[in-house]
């Protein structure tokens, strides 16, 4: 009885299935997210990309090359947004994926920045945060650091801190990479 | 028991024709058997009434007369081995030798008949030896010489005669003697009758009848005999039914009740020498079932093209009221009971009806495309058909066929895109009017469907179609262009039907539901309102349609002039109706803005004129959303200052009344009337916009300019600037006077060798001048390549390596206008890609060069 409210989009058995995000999500979500999508790829701007994972449109996956003259220098780095449905009146949750350390990200990849939380706006988008995220990486905000260490070493031992960077860098595995993407 | 061996050993002749051992000849020419008595048992074992009384000691007596006496009866009945000499009446049996016949059969003699069968068996082994050596030869030379078609009934009729002769010829001394001595005692004692002709006179005599007739069955080729008696009565019948086309019995009397009369007096006399029953029986259906054949392709049961009506049930007639009678007055003279048999027949009437019917189907199927090709005129036969697939196999039948029938076809590259559509619509109808729930249709159309998806064209000509005018205000029909299928046009004319009860199958209350047919495949669906629009749109994602009904409804309505849009108005609520609402939003806004721009544009230029007065030029121009339109030409280049200046005063207009939203022009969309003034003539005419723009260019009389003054000048893309150059070439205005340099015509050649070659290379420009409006998908591939690279490349660097197939998915889901292309164009792309250096591939798999 798979007939029953199917008739309208299709009578014919061999109509492919379109995309499950445009039934399931808000419309406009999904619009704008695009939209975001297409100026971010028409951009091209050197050092941050992202793009939404296998099959969901709410769940994307950014990559961010750590800016020159920083410690994180040609380090990447990957990071997990995701959408909410009230999205872009209320921010994406972003979270590091790749381990790093950093005055302003703790162990588990959460990141303490504003505009990701009470300065949010919707004028900004994907991009922004990006790029917000990759300056503070050569920039941190140690007034309010979620990691002292690292906050303390970055004026006091620039040597150390660096080698705490690499020594906490890894790639993520395939597999790793595959569960951001389910 | 002897009996009973006796009766084994008949039965074991009958099949293999005996070697005569157990066959004794008459005893004069051998020695007089004189028999033994058993110690205390008589002669015979067998105690008749009449012999009760006899002493012992008379036993060698009575043998001894016995056999005198039936050494007299076999010498008179033995057969002569010469063939005219048997067929030959014998001389009248001399006195001692009815004695004799008397004595054996039912006097005294008889009671030996235990032991050797008696006279009468004696009698048929002898008929069948004499059969195996005068007439069986005879038989067999006849039968083994070939002979002619049409000699067939004359050889058919002597041989027949030749075996009643024979018969005659064995019969006789049975009738002349043995039967009325039988008879005559069987009248005198009533209580006599024992043994194993013991049914007396009749029964002796049909008995032997019968073992004739299977001898002779025995001893004719069946094979050869069916056969041409079944090409003599199939002849006779064509004769009589009057079927042209196979030779005629040309025969004495082609008359057709005289052939009738020769047929009956053929098959009498088959049957009167036991050729009749089974064998004739078989020959005799084997002719009809021919018969049948040959009417159904006769004239008579030719397709009626122009009544559109079924021939099946003057088939049906033809059956009752013509062949069965003629069945009846045949098959009587071949049958032994026709009591019996004549109630078996007359119930049997529906059963030929139906092989009819079933073995017209059967010859019209494998025509069944030309069918669908000619139709409606081909109603006639389609009705035809109709009649034919009552059972699922019949049904199967006329689906493989036809599906093997448009492969061979139809569905190859050799058809093009419209022939195969026209047929889809063609198969539809005619399978609808087949059978309307639809489930042939749904079967035989399935590979039909797979290959329109195939191709790439099929979308477009069928939102061309669909859009495409007819028919013009008078309702004549208007010639409509290479891409445009007219019964797709006409169909959408059409009302659409009510989609009232789209759930019908969750109606309970229908009293006319039916279980889906047996044949049905699984996943068959019901729906009662299956037009061929709604087949055809069915065709593909709803989506894929609609992005092709944009683009094509894109350039319908920049070219189209009429002021309400009334035709474009009311297929969009068709559309609608088939499609849904909500999809058709772009579509809905694209022609909401062309009836905007009319509007705005009274309104601007209006006011305009009124502020400055009327001037030469008029602008009109389109504002078109851009977000719900599809790509249109963005190039731009340079406009004639006036109209640039008509272009800015439209804008300001614009921005007034529109409270400032933004206006982008599309200088390479639109039209231009122009009008040329030259020394010696004048045009006006209608042409693209930089073609204008170039033209414009040579205005202040500069007469000659270059491809390359003219990008710079213009600012306009090479392409387009070669392009306007070879249009007016085209309409004789310029002239390539050097490589890439064009002149102004301003007076036509007059040789006749200049015009002439002038209008060459016009015609050869024209042809190329042409250029849509909307981009084509080749144009848009190769535009936007730049984007799907950056998608990508993004899609890579986040995601990691994936499949193609993950990836187009992605490319469909993730971009804004959808990803137009297929797996395989993607393929090409990646490769490129991966040739760059810029990706590496493993087997389906990609990913980012590190």
């Amino acid at each position: 009885m798979d007939t029953i409210g199917n008739q309208s989009t299709s009578s014919m058995a061999e109509t492919k299935t379109s995309s499950p995000i445009r039934a399931s999500t808000n419309n406009n979500v999904t619009k704008r997210l695009q939209t975001e999508l297409m100026t971010l790829m028409m951009s091209s701007t050197p050092g941050v990309s992202a793009f939404p994972n296998n099959g969901d449109l709410l769940n994307w996956t950014a990559t961010i090359v750590g800016p020159d003259a920083t410690p994180y220098e040609k380090l990447t780095f990957k990071l997990s947004f995701a959408f909410p449905s009230s999205y872009p009146y209320t921010p994406p949750t972003v979270l590091f994926k790749t381990p790093i350390f950093h005055p302003n990200i703790d162990f588990s990849g959460r990141i303490c920045l504003d505009i990701l939380k009470d300065k949010w706006s919707a004028i900004y988008n994907i991009q922004s945060v990006l790029l917000s995220l990759q300056s503070l990486l050569g920039e941190p905000n140690n007034a309010s650091p979620l990691n002292g260490q690292a906050a303390e070493l970055w004026d006091k031992d620039p040597a150390e801190y660096k080698r705490l960077v690499l020594g906490r860098h890894r790639e993520l595995t395939a597999e790793e990479l595959a569960e951001g993407n389910m | 028991m002897a009996a009973v061996r006796n009766c084994d050993r008949r039965a074991f002749d009958a099949i293999f024709p005996p070697t005569s051992i157990t066959h004794t000849i008459p005893t004069p020419q051998a020695t007089p058997q004189l028999g033994f008595a058993v110690e205390g048992q008589s002669f015979g074992g067998f105690s008749a009434s009449s012999q009760q009384d006899a002493p012992d000691s008379t036993a060698a007596q009575v043998q001894v007369k016995r056999n005198i006496a039936w050494s007299n009866a076999t010498q008179y009945l033995s057969l002569r081995n010469e063939i005219h000499e048997l067929v030959e009446p014998k001389v009248k049996a001399p006195p001692h030798v009815e004695e004799a016949f008397k004595y054996l059969l039912v006097g005294e003699g008889k009671s030996f008949d235990a032991r050797d069968g008696g006279l009468v068996d004696w009698y048929f082994e002898e008929i069948k030896g004499s059969f195996e050596r005068a007439v069986e030869p005879l038989l067999k030379a006849k039968w083994a010489k070939e002979f002619l078609c049409a000699d067939a009934y004359d050889r058919l009729l002597a041989n027949t005669r030749f075996l009643h002769v024979v018969k005659q010829a064995y019969l006789r001394p049975l009738h002349e003697y043995i039967l009325p001595i039988i008879q005559s005692r069987k009248g005198a004692t009533g209580s006599f009758l024992d043994g194993d002709w013991s049914s007396g006179a009749e029964g002796i005599s049909s008995k032997f009848e019968r073992e004739l007739h299977d001898l002779f069955l025995l001893k004719i080729p069946n094979g050869r005999f069916s056969q041409t008696l079944s090409y003599i009565i199939c002849n006779a019948a064509f004769d009589i039914f009057r079927m042209a086309g196979r030779t005629p019995y040309h025969g004495p009397g082609s008359d057709q009740r005289e052939v009738l009369k020769r047929l009956r007096s053929l098959l009498h006399s088959l049957q009167q020498v036991g050729l009749g029953d089974e064998l004739a029986q078989e020959a005799f259906a084997h002719a009809m079932s021919q018969l049948m054949e040959k009417f159904i392709v006769s004239h008579y049961m030719e397709i009626d093209w122009e009544g559109g009506c079924s021939v099946t049930r003057k088939l049906r007639e033809w059956v009752q009221n013509a062949l069965a009678p003629f069945v009846m007055n045949l098959l009587e003279l071949i049958q032994t009971d026709p009591t019996t048999w004549k109630t078996l027949f007359s119930s049997n009437i529906q059963g030929w009806q139906r092989t009819a019917i079933s073995k017209l189907g059967m010859a019209r199927v494998p025509n069944l495309f030309d069918y669908v090709v000619a139709w409606d005129d081909s109603l006639g036969a389609i009705l035809d058909i109709k009649e034919y697939i009552t059972t699922p196999a019949a049904r199967g039948h006329l689906v493989s066929s036809f599906v093997s029938q448009l492969l061979r076809r139809l569905l190859h590259v050799g058809s093009n895109t419209i022939h195969i559509l026209r047929m889809y619509i063609s198969v539809i109808r005619v399978f609808t009017e087949l059978e309307p729930r639809g489930v042939l249709l749904d079967r035989v159309s399935r590979p039909m469907r797979k290959y329109l998806k195939g191709r790439d064209d099929t979308a477009r000509i069928i939102v061309c179609s669909l859009l495409a005018e007819v028919k013009d205000a008078e309702g004549n029909r208007i010639e409509s262009g290479p891409d445009v299928l007219v019964e797709i046009a006409a169909e959408m004319e059409k009302p659409v039907l009510s989609q009232g009860r789209q759930h019908w199958e969750m109606d309970w209350d229908d009293m006319n539901w039916t279980p889906d047919p047996v044949d049905a495949s699984i996943d068959y669906r019901k729906s009662k309102h299956k037009d061929v629009i709604g087949l055809l749109l069915s065709l593909y994602d709803r989506e894929d349609f609609i992005t092709e009904l944009k683009t094509v409804l894109g350039e319908h309505l920049l070219k189209s002039e009429d002021p309400d849009y009334a035709k474009e108005f009311r297929l969009l609520e068709l559309f609608k109706l088939r499609l849904g609402e909500d999809k058709l939003q772009a579509c809905q806004v694209m022609l909401h803005d062309v009836v905007e721009s009319q509007r705005l544009n009274d309104l601007i230029v209006k006011a305009k004129a009124m502020a400055t007065g009327e001037g030469d030029l008029h602008l009109n121009a389109q504002i078109l959303s851009s977000f719900f339109w599809p790509s249109l030409r963005e190039e731009t280049f340079g406009v004639p200052k006036p109209v640039h200046e008509l272009q800015t005063t439209f804008e300001e207009g614009f921005q007034a009344t529109k409270d400032m939203r933004k206006l982008r022009w599309l200088p390479a969309l639109g039209r231009v009337e122009v009008s040329l003034e030259f020394e010696d003539r004048q045009l006006d005419l209608e042409c693209q916009t930089w073609q204008a723009s170039v033209i414009y260019a040579f205005q202040d009389g500069k007469d000659t300019l270059t491809v390359a003054q003219l990008e710079v000048q213009l600012q306009m893309d090479e392409p387009l600037v070669r392009n306007a150059c070879t249009f007016w070439v085209g309409k004789l205005v310029l002239k390539e006077s050097a490589p890439d340099t064009y002149t102004v015509l301003e007076t036509l050649p007059t040789s006749a060798t200049d015009a002439n070659a002038a209008a060459d290379a016009a015609a050869a420009a024209e042809d190329e001048a042409v250029v849509s409006a909307v981009r084509t998908q080749e144009d848009l591939l190769m535009e936007n390549m730049n984007v799907y690279r950056q998608f990508v490349l993004g899609m890579l660097t986040n995601g990691g390596s994936m499949p193609v197939g993950n990836m187009h998915m992605m490319l469909k889901m993730a971009m804004q206008e959808g990803f137009p292309f297929g797996v395989e164009e993607l393929k090409a792309l990646l490769g490129r890609m991966v040739e760059e250096g810029i990706l590496m591939r493993q087997g389906d798999v990609f990913g980012i060069r590190q």
